[in-house]
């Protein structure tokens, strides 16, 4: 202050100066971002898969619970730090961040302001067990403002881009659109064959074989269109590098499979399918495409007819499971009609171009 | 006969004349094309709607059977009609039919194809029981087949690059529309809110395995894959064409009917849900026919949001109301209801964001 004080007029006047339009954009500022909307997903994850086997008791004060809110803190206080600096060097209050992070402080706050809705929640309707927890309002509320904050990096680059297209340049665009997704996926957990695999295996129908049919069928459609149509979104608006169609898959399931990993154990060579479901979409956007839309519809249908229909070759090779020939093989073909029919959302014109070689 | 040649051979000439590109669609087409289609498609309804009363035996020989059939015979003798008279006329093999035709031909021959396929399949991996019949490849295929006859209004109507038009010259388009977002909530049957109301009023049984209850987890998806083959079939449509007032209702309600038709035995006692499809149908119409104040990217989302979430709170609202409450907790149905329309919202982020078709 003192320091603030004694500057002269011509001084004050330069700190003070306006500057148009956001801060740039710097590396530095972008990788914090992503390691610390990561940081609160692994909580997430870590924290899920306590409830999952056992390891929490009714106490809010566990490590997971540690983990996941002090990397929230730690996101508010990035962003808080980083607003008082650039407001500071002239930046207006809502330009004080750069382009699209603005939403990324907001979901923090928001965070805060979803706390308080969940304490009111549970005060009136009280708290939720089991799937509840997970399609609550007051939880759907948390799981949207992590949205806003984790999916900071891929926002930004959507809005300005980025100066190159290799890996290291989309890294963190692709690693937040995978935490989106796994955002969406680990909330329909329930409903997800890679943190489920075990029920084709075990799950006996018993008394009602057909509600065991339905649930089991959507267990494998829900997941299918989310991942297709992450992979759709992203293909539609960025090159994708070689490799991102597989990281992508083969990590998202790998959380899923982690979140129940004492039942989905025994089944580890599952994980093989979204690995080759994914080297075959990175082949084949990254053929030089005769049609893009016929390519696109392609990738669309293949991914997830390939990692379904190679899920359960590896499951009948290995524990072998209850569902019959019709059903596995058909449902194989409806997760690829899923993947099908949102491609038929995605228009032709819109699909970006992708890098040519050399 | 000798005259005949002698005196026919410059009109055979000229009959036999080359014509390029293929034959003028006439409305008269297209609304044989489309009844033709629905024949098949209310074949289809009727028979599942037979299989889950126990009006069926293990016979093939039903009068379901014989609606669902006869339609798809009419359909073949229909085209092939119109393939051969054209080519009379003297257009290619290939362009014999108007524009996207052929497709819906090779589907009655692809059909044909699946039958044999079918029985084939039979013979090697036995009868589907349940909802294995529903999702057998050799039935899926079956499925494809009609989904590409009875699509020829629809695909025929949006290759002419038309944006918009009467009612009159609409509704096969949409009616072709409601009848593919139909096969699919048909043939996802098991996991749809409509057919399987009864589930979430009383649980009939719940197979406990350990924290997540198949249960539960069955009836969430049971209202979040119906919600995005509705959202899905909608926007896919405005992204194409402009859809007049009433278009949403009408797609809407049309299918919950059916849907709860093929179930009706269990779901007549719910009938007042039908208002949820009307209200939803009613508000989306209204969001689709606003100004959209120059974000017409905005106006879709919020359609995509608001409608499904709309459209599934107030079906639990009316069974919580008249059907003396559903087993969901509170927690469930105002989540699984805002659930639907993020997932509304997510099939919004893959559309186009070009301008879409304007009236006029």
């Amino acid at each position: 202050m003192a320091a603030r004080e004694g500057l002269t007029a011509p001084g004050r006047a330069a700190v003070a100066k306006r500057r148009e339009g956001n801060p740039e954009l710097t590396p530095a500022f972008t990788w914090t971002a992503l390691a610390l909307g990561v940081w609160v997903l692994l909580g997430a994850v870590v924290d899920i898969h306590a409830h999952n086997h056992g390891q929490v008791d009714e106490t809010f004060f566990t490590p997971f619970h540690l983990l996941m809110y002090s990397g929230v803190a730690a996101n508010g206080l990035f962003y808080v730090v980083m607003q008082y600096r650039y407001v500071g060097r002239g930046h207006r209050l809502l330009q004080a961040l750069p382009r699209a992070y603005l939403l990324s402080f907001a979901g923090v706050l928001l965070f805060g302001v979803g706390g308080v809705f969940d304490l009111v929640w549970h005060e009136l309707f009280g708290f939720e067990a089991g799937i509840d927890a997970l399609v609550s309002p007051s939880h759907l509320l948390l799981a949207l403002s992590g949205l806003f904050f984790m999916s900071g990096p891929l926002r930004s680059f959507l809005a300005q881009g980025t100066p190159g297209q290799g890996w290291v340049a989309l890294f963190p665009s692709l690693t937040a659109a995978l935490m989106a997704l796994t955002l969406a996926t680990l909330f329909t957990g329930f409903n997800n064959v890679w943190s489920q695999v075990d029920r084709y295996v075990a799950l006996d129908p018993g008394s009602d074989r057909k509600l065991a049919e339905a649930y089991t069928v959507a267990t494998v459609l829900i997941p299918a269109a989310l991942m297709t149509g992450t992979l759709l979104f992203l293909r539609r608006r960025m090159p994708l590098p070689f490799g991102a169609v597989t990281y992508l898959l083969f990590t998202s399931a790998l959380i899923m499979f982690y979140i129940r990993l004492e039942d989905t154990a025994p089944h580890a060579p599952v994980l093989l399918a979204p690995l080759l479901a994914g080297l075959v979409g990175d082949w084949l956007l990254a053929r030089p495409p005769a049609s893009p839309p016929l390519t696109l519809r392609l990738f669309a249908f293949a991914l997830p007819f390939i990692m379904t229909f190679g899920l359960f070759v590896i499951l009948q090779l290995g524990a072998g499971i209850w569902w019959s020939t019709h059903m596995w093989v058909g449902v194989s073909f409806m997760a690829g009609a899923v993947g099908l029919g949102l491609a038929g959302l995605v228009k032709a014109e819109d699909i970006a171009p992708m890098p040519t070689r050399g | 006969m000798a005259v005949d040649v002698r005196s026919g051979s410059a009109s055979k000439a000229a009959g036999t004349a080359r014509r390029e590109g293929y034959p003028e669609l006439t409305p008269a087409f297209t609304w044989v094309a489309l009844v033709l289609g629905i024949w098949a498609f209310f074949g289809s309804v009727v028979d599942i709607n037979a299989h889950n009363h126990g009006f069926v035996d293990d016979t093939f020989f039903t009068p379901f059977h014989l609606l669902l059939y006869s339609g798809v015979a009419a359909n073949g003798l229909f085209y092939v009609i119109a393939q051969f008279r054209n080519v009379g006329r003297g257009h290619s093999l290939m362009k014999a039919l108007p524009k996207e035709y052929l497709l819906s031909f090779a589907g009655v021959l692809l059909f044909g194809i699946g039958g044999v396929f079918d029985l084939a399949w039979h013979e090697i991996f036995g009868f589907e029981e349940g909802v294995d019949a529903l999702v057998s490849p050799s039935h899926l295929l079956l499925v494809v087949s009609g989904m590409m006859f009875i699509s020829g209004p629809l695909r025929s109507f949006l290759s002419l690059g038309k944006s918009g038009g009467s009612w009159s010259e609409l509704i096969p388009p949409l009616v072709s529309a409601t009848a593919i977002l139909t096969i699919g909530t048909l043939f996802t049957l098991y996991t749809n809110v409509w057919t399987q109301l009864s589930r979430y009023v009383t649980p009939e049984i719940a197979i406990d395995v350990d924290s997540v209850r198949p249960l539960h987890a069955y009836t969430v998806a049971g209202v979040l894959i119906p919600a995005v083959l509705l959202v899905g079939t909608i926007v896919f449509l405005r992204q194409r064409m402009v859809l007049p007032f009433g278009a949403v209702t009408f797609v809407f309600v049309a299918n919950a009917l059916i849907m709860l038709y093929i179930r009706w035995q269990w779901n007549q006692a719910y009938v007042v849900v039908l208002l949820a499809p009307i209200i939803a149908g009613l508000l989306g119409d209204w969001l689709l026919s606003r100004p959209d104040g120059g974000s017409h990217v905005t106006a879709l989302r919020q359609f995509a949001f608001l409608v499904p979430t709309v459209y599934m709170i107030l079906l639990f609202v009316i069974l919580q109301v008249t059907a003396g409450g559903i087993w969901w907790t509170t927690h469930m149905w105002p989540g699984v209801s805002l659930m639907a329309g993020a997932f509304g919202l997510g099939i919004a982020a893959l559309l186009t964001t070009r301008p879409y078709p304007q009236e006029g």
